[in-house]
């Protein structure tokens, strides 16, 4: 899966643990989305999608080998 | 959940991690001592040394989880809730696999192992594995 959270939050000048406090996650949840290391909840998700004012679509993408 | 209580458990996490690695290893080192010393108090002092370790593991958990609601329900955040429950069936597997091989190696080995050193082996293999899984997967 292709992650685009760190794009974002980078064009929006937010440091992880700013966007994190945004949304009510730790500073770790928001590092390991980014890496890709953790797949997060539809609720996280969607609250940084809400966040961002981004579809869903936009920030998280299905790779052929998904 | 306030930032305050996410930041409170990411910080307890990474504590714990350290804590159930550094403990790990010490009960290593006693297993080893254990095993290469000849000392009639040995017995008395690994017995004791248990009896310390579970004080403390049941004094670190009912401080570290102050309210009751977190001590009943454990993590809150998401990533923080599944690191620790992967760290717990880590440790769960190390401690059975350890388990079933002294129970199927033990009479092989020829170091008189007591009881005592036995259960220091299984603490220590729960406490390292606990310990090793939660700083690996809480790496950043």
């Amino acid at each position: 899966m292709q992650v685009k959270v760190a794009e974002l939050r980078k064009i929006n000048n937010l440091s992880q643990q700013e966007l994190a406090d945004l949304i009510s996650v730790s500073r770790k949840t928001i590092s390991t989305i980014e890496t890709g290391r953790f797949t997060p909840s539809v609720v996280i998700a969607l609250k940084i999608a809400r966040h961002f004012e981004q579809p869903l679509e936009s920030l998280f993408e299905l790779e052929t080998s998904d | 959940m306030t930032n305050l209580e996410v930041k409170n458990e990411e910080k307890h996490i990474t504590l714990s991690g350290w804590f159930w690695l550094v403990l790990g290893t010490v009960l290593i080192f006693m297993v080893i001592n254990d095993v290469f010393s000849d000392s009639a108090n040995q017995q008395f002092f690994n017995t004791g040394f248990v009896m310390l370790f579970l004080g403390i593991a049941v004094f670190y958990k009912i401080k570290a989880f102050f309210n009751s609601k977190k001590y009943t329900d454990g993590y809150q955040d998401e990533f923080i809730k599944q690191v620790n429950n992967t760290a717990c069936r880590h440790a769960l597997y190390c401690t059975v696999f350890v388990i079933v091989a002294v129970w199927m190696i033990g009479s092989v080995i020829t170091i008189p192992f007591t009881h005592e050193t036995v259960s220091l082996v299984y603490l220590a293999t729960t406490s390292l594995s606990y310990g090793a899984s939660i700083i690996w997967h809480n790496r950043d």
